[in-house]
């Protein structure tokens, strides 16, 4: 009797089961890539309290989604995706209004990008509200890659990429192409949240349609919450190897009129920090490693004295690369985002606590010693 | 008592203190331990971890003097029958609310990131009652459960902690002792929670074959959790700065969300922790819950600790729905862990070891 209690109560679970979440795989629309735009600069009051339906919202953003097309990925298919836009208040508004026209639950667990327009980031509230929802949102990848857009959202998603498929693929390819090249910083959703807990300072890489491809240009660094200036692209290598980010990449020199591609491979930064009767002072001293990749042709092997004359044009350009660089942060950015601060902070506390409360001032009258080194390691197959 | 064969290794001793105190408390560890003295968190950790130690020390001192009498019965023993029961009180209060608190927490969490439309009873009432039936066990079962799962959390622990080690800055730890001693013993005062556990110490001491070796092995067991503790806190800082892991909910999971496998081949592994960590919050739940029995049947003078817990059932699922939204549920937290959990687990032991000073030993085995 006893048993046959226990294969009733068994065999009586199998009948008891719930799943109250279950949504299969092909219900979910995997949303691959989050574009935001500005298109009215409405305000809302704060003010009494109303019934606020949804219609009272203001309709200030533009907002994009590109979903994967899993069909058209498998089978080959000339678009490996869908877009579907909204005007909407905010993210989950525009979530919600898709959702009602879409037949599958928008899924951000694999969301890969994140673009926002140049709009947005110069309004304070709205990039504000947009970098909440997607630090709060439990799903959303703290790996997504942040841009901002010079142009307009709509046709950065009418690109057809070339050799891909899927438009958010192929902006990750040639970011992490860029990146391996030091031709951009980019950053990702948990770095800038992590940039704008810590300071008030953070940077997202910037990109720009041209024709049927996405440009990479400079960086857009932001203050207190909001666009602050743009940086040119010609001050990225210094930037990043300040920001000890540098990765790699060509610099090139003229070397006999000949421009020479040197490849960089490894870099190494030594920083001193010293307070110099009230003042900062900053002592670098930078060393690259790397080969080079072009020269003209001749009988003639390259030999040593070659070598040290182009370590020489290198070392000396580079430094003048670095110091023209730290010139342009102090005087036409006017603040630190070469990383100085934190750097300061970790190593050297007792200097950073005398100029703590006036750092970006600080940073503006520092003094800079700078020391470049580059080592030409390999010149490749040919002697 | 028919506790003939009701007896625990010293091994399964530490094995129980440790999977005791790894709870829920490892989610949100990283912003906790950050609260008074920011980078210098693991630091805190381990001079939290080290008191712990003491207090065990102090805990199997007196339990050694008086390893058949139980917690309660000792108490009898050191203040007088009634003193010994009003002194009581707080402690089984302490052991409710604790797992009502674990329970509340693990629903919470689990509705945030996995089961987002099942309602919070389905997700807390199964728990609770598969721990009830673990716990009306008896203490030998108990432990060999505890044995069992053991390799399979240390085997993920140490899958998870080389997982989120990618992307990593250890220079967001410096600069080191950068706070002065005032706010590290202040920090001490919060931190010394995320060891709370170890207080069923107390309880199982006359089911301890060789109580004389008991020490040992939670010392070993409390070592454990300083390194686990230690790793959780450096890697997360290292990820996301301090800043940024204070900012966070539950900084643990974030930092697991945060860390992509090389070569991407498998995405979203917090899979993997959200998995392991119904297994910390199980056997936390089982053996306070334990511990919950042992105090009631001690207290109120019964022969079988089981039959408390099916009393005890619907308390446990009542006050864990104390506190309306998660951030009122953790201001209660901190109230429970400040007010009885200081009591239980730092001035009672306290008091017993000097009072026990003046006592006669208990009887031996």
């Amino acid at each position: 009797m006893k048993k046959f209690l226990a294969i009733i109560l068994i065999i009586s679970s199998l009948f008891l089961t719930g799943c109250w979440d279950k949504i299969e795989i092909d219900e979910r629309a995997f949303v691959g890539g989050i574009y935001v735009d500005i298109i009215e600069d409405g305000k809302s009051k704060n003010g009494e309290i109303k019934p606020f339906y949804e219609q009272d919202m203001k309709n200030r953003l533009k907002v994009i989604f590109t979903i994967a097309n899993p069909k058209a990925i498998a089978g080959g298919g000339e678009e490996g995706f869908v877009t579907v836009e909204a005007i909407a208040d905010s993210i989950p508004d525009a979530i919600r209004k898709i959702g009602v026209r879409l037949n599958r639950t928008p899924f951000f667990a694999h969301s890969k990008v994140l673009v926002m327009s140049e709009n947005v980031l110069k309004d304070e509230k709205v990039f504000k509200e947009l970098i909440d929802y997607v630090d709060r949102e439990p799903d959303l990848n703290a790996q997504v890659n942040v841009m901002m857009l010079d142009g307009r959202i709509e046709e950065l998603v009418k690109i057809k990429p070339k050799l891909d498929i899927y438009l958010v693929t192929y902006i990750q390819g040639v970011f992490n192409n860029a990146q391996n090249l030091s031709y951009i910083v980019p950053i990702k959703l948990m770095q800038l949240t992590a940039q704008l807990n810590a300071g008030q300072k953070a940077h997202i890489p910037i990109i720009t349609v041209k024709e049927d491809e996405i440009e990479i240009k400079g960086i857009a660094l932001i203050k207190d919450n909001k666009l602050y200036k743009t940086v040119d692209e010609k001050y990225l290598r210094a930037f990043q190897f300040l920001n000890s980010q540098l990765k790699g990449g060509r610099k090139f020199i003229n070397y006999n009129g000949t421009s020479v591609s040197y490849f960089i491979q490894d870099n190494y930064r030594d920083l001193y920090v010293k307070d110099d009767n009230g003042k900062l002072k900053f002592i670098l001293k930078a060393e690259l490693e790397g080969y080079i990749e072009n020269n003209i042709f001749s009988k003639e092997a390259l030999e040593k004295k070659d070598l040290d004359k182009m370590e020489e044009i290198l070392s000396e350009s580079f430094k003048l690369e670095l110091m023209e660089t730290i010139k342009y942060f102090q005087e036409n950015v006017g603040a630190d985002y070469l990383g100085l601060e934190d750097y300061t902070r970790k190593n050297y506390n007792k200097v950073y606590k005398k100029f703590k409360d006036n750092w970006d001032e600080a940073f503006k009258e520092a003094e800079f010693e700078v020391e470049a080194q580059a080592f030409i390691r390999r010149i490749g197959s040919k002697k | 008592m028919m506790n003939s064969n009701d007896k625990i290794s010293s091994y399964q001793v530490g094995v129980l203190v440790y999977l005791t105190v790894l709870g829920v408390g490892i989610l949100t560890l990283p912003a906790s331990m950050a609260k008074e003295v920011e980078n210098d968190g693991w630091i805190l950790a381990i001079l939290a971890g080290l008191l712990c130690i003491g207090l065990v020390y102090i805990m199997c001192k007196v339990g050694e003097k008086f390893p058949q009498n139980g917690l309660v019965g000792t108490l009898k023993i050191l203040f007088g029958k009634f003193f010994g029961v009003i002194l009581a009180i707080p402690i089984l209060f302490y052991f409710l609310l604790f797992a009502s608190l674990e329970t509340r927490i693990f629903g919470e969490t689990v509705k945030l990131f996995l089961l987002s439309r099942t309602p919070l009873e389905f997700i807390m009432l199964p728990l609770v009652i598969v721990a009830v039936i673990l716990a009306r066990l008896g203490i030998e079962p108990v432990v060999r459960f505890f044995e069992a799962v053991t390799p399979t959390i240390l085997f993920a622990l140490v899958v998870l902690a080389v997982i989120a080690i990618t992307n990593t800055d250890f220079s967001n730890l410096k600069p080191f002792f950068s706070h002065d001693i005032l706010s590290f013993a202040m920090g001490v005062k919060s931190a010394l929670f995320a060891y709370a556990g170890f207080e069923v110490l107390l309880i199982v001491f006359p089911f301890i074959k060789e109580p004389n070796k008991a020490f040992k092995a939670s010392r070993n067991a409390i070592l454990l959790l300083i390194l686990v503790y230690v790793v959780v806190i450096v890697e997360s800082y290292a990820k996301f700065g301090v800043k940024l892991a204070q900012s966070f909910m539950y900084p643990t999971m974030s930092m697991i969300k945060a860390s992509d496998v090389p070569g991407a081949f498998i995405e979203r592994i917090e899979g993997l922790l959200e998995a392991l960590w119904v297994l910390f919050v199980y056997t936390s739940i089982v053996s306070l819950l334990y511990s919950l029995s042992v105090v009631a049947k001690d207290i109120f003078g019964h022969i079988e600790a089981k039959h408390f817990l099916a009393i005890f059932l619907p308390f446990i699922y009542l006050t864990s729905l104390i506190g309306d939204s998660i951030i009122d549920m953790m201001k209660y937290g901190d109230l429970l862990t400040t007010t009885l959990g200081l009591y239980t687990i730092f001035a009672l032991p306290i008091i017993m070891y000097i009072v026990s000073r003046f006592k006669k030993a208990g009887a031996k085995q």
